[in-house]
């Protein structure tokens, strides 16, 4: 009966093309085809393990490695970044520069662009010489005098107040009151507040309208300047610019010296040079001096 | 088992291990009828995994999960034979062989004979259709979208190839062989 029904099967199949075989048909046919022995290649056990250790646990295929990896990437990045903008930071920070007197001491020193800066006593002045290759800007307190090369903007800045001057000699103060001197040039003087605004320009002064003669601030020698120069070089100027003798002052040959003294005032001047090695000096006669050990 | 899209979706990695273990015998079984490359199946049926799993947030949950593993590693292993071919390959024109298994032929060894015959006979394409429909049990529908043609092709197909192996004697007789045995005659 089965196979009758089989062979009705194929019959129909064969005769008309659009001929749609029923469920139950089908099924038979199936199990006829079962029955032949097909080749199939199975996979081994092995070859699916394989493969579905390289997918799942090497992690072909699985996000939270590929993530893994990427945070762990990400981390590293960042962690470099820190690291560069850090020792950057400590790069620049180890270019600030910082110059303080105290009583009774001066310092000449030179700006990276050339420009002179002298310190009268008592005063500070900062910057940063990564940042003042781009922008020539100066912190400064107390009292300063300034001779600035021509260039690009530079600017001054007190806790109050801010000076800006392309290229000229200046004088900064604010030991009593604040005041800015011009020598030479143009200077904008601005509060910080931006209340207080004033062009000066040639002899004038910022606290007031009167124009002055001098050519520089009295306490500034033009003279002498020195840089780590040998106290006995140093004594002799001295002795050269007040027309004195000093007793003893090749005892003193290992000591060097930076900064300058003023031409008017030769206590001062000996006390600028002498603080910082802890001595002190008296007057032997009226044109020789002596240097004290403290 | 039912795999859940879903929880593909959400990267379940049992469910994906599930999904492997259900596809890839019968993968491997038809990618070997295409070419008998064992590295070659196994790669294609790992990279198959893997697109699917990378596209799976754009792809919506197919039809039937079988036919679509089918169609694409049917298209990726007619890609590397395109690869391989100077001449380019004609739709349909991919050899697909089916062997009989002559370890187990005993007494009726000449019938296989004969049945291997017939199936050589066959071309590619409707031993490719036999094969998916009576030795695998697909639907239409399902083998239309693997072979990326008409429902009422793949009728045509199987038709024309019944009636190729019915032009021959021995199918029948053999056909009638096995009856026997299932009657128990």
């Amino acid at each position: 009966m089965k196979e009758v029904e089989l062979i009705n099967i194929l019959e129909k199949i064969s005769s008309d093309e659009r001929y749609t075989l029923s469920f139950e048909e089908e099924m038979h046919l199936k199990e006829a085809f079962s029955h032949i022995p097909l080749l199939d290649e199975k996979p081994g056990e092995n070859v699916l393990n394989e493969m579905e250790e390289r997918l799942f646990s090497k992690s072909i295929i699985f996000e939270k490695t590929e993530k893994r990896i990427i945070h762990w990437r990400r981390y590293l990045s960042v962690a470099a970044l820190i690291a560069v903008l850090f020792g950057c930071g400590l790069w620049i920070k180890s270019m600030d520069m910082k110059f303080v007197t105290g009583s009774n001491e001066q310092l000449a020193f030179m700006l990276p662009d050339q420009s002179e800066v002298k310190l009268n006593e008592n005063s500070l002045v900062e910057y940063n010489r990564f940042f003042f290759y781009f922008n020539r800007n100066i912190n400064m307190a107390g009292e300063a005098y300034y001779v600035v090369t021509k260039g690009q903007k530079f600017t001054v800045e007190t806790p109050t107040h801010l000076i800006s001057v392309l290229g000229t000699r200046f004088m900064v103060s604010e030991t009593d009151r604040f005041d800015v001197f011009c020598y030479e040039g143009k200077v904008l003087v601005e509060s910080l507040d931006k209340r207080e605004k004033k062009i000066l320009t040639k002899g004038r002064s910022f606290g007031s309208d009167k124009v002055m003669q001098e050519n520089q601030p009295n306490w500034v020698s033009h003279k002498y300047v020195f840089n780590s120069a040998p106290l006995v070089d140093v004594l002799e100027a001295l002795e050269e610019e007040y027309k004195v003798s000093i007793e003893n002052k090749n005892y003193y040959k290992e000591f060097v010296f930076t900064g300058t003294f003023p031409t008017n005032d030769i206590s001062l001047a000996l006390n600028i040079i002498l603080a910082p090695y802890n001595m002190s000096w008296e007057q032997v006669q009226s044109n020789k001096y002596r240097i004290k050990n403290n | 088992m039912r795999i859940s899209w879903d929880k593909l979706k959400n990267s379940d990695e049992q469910e994906w291990k599930s999904l492997f273990r259900q596809h890839a015998e019968f993968l491997y079984a038809y990618g070997m009828k295409f070419a008998h490359n064992e590295d070659l199946v196994k790669d294609l049926i790992q990279e198959l995994f893997i697109t699917i799993y990378e596209k799976r947030n754009s792809l919506s949950e197919p039809t039937s999960m079988r036919a679509y593993l089918c169609m694409s590693l049917r298209n990726r292993l007619i890609n590397e034979f395109k690869k391989e071919v100077t001449v380019p390959l004609e739709e349909g024109d991919c050899s697909f062989s089916l062997y009989i298994d002559d370890e187990s032929a005993d007494e009726e060894e000449k019938q296989y004979k004969k049945i291997q015959n017939l199936l050589n006979k066959l071309t590619n394409r409707q031993r490719e259709v036999v094969y998916l429909k009576y030795f695998k049990g697909l639907s239409n529908e399902e083998i239309a979208l693997t072979l990326d043609i008409n429902k009422q092709s793949v009728a045509n197909l199987l038709s024309e190839a019944i009636r190729q192996m019915k032009k021959d004697a021995s199918f029948i007789l053999f056909l009638l062989l096995i009856l026997r045995r299932i009657l128990g005659l």
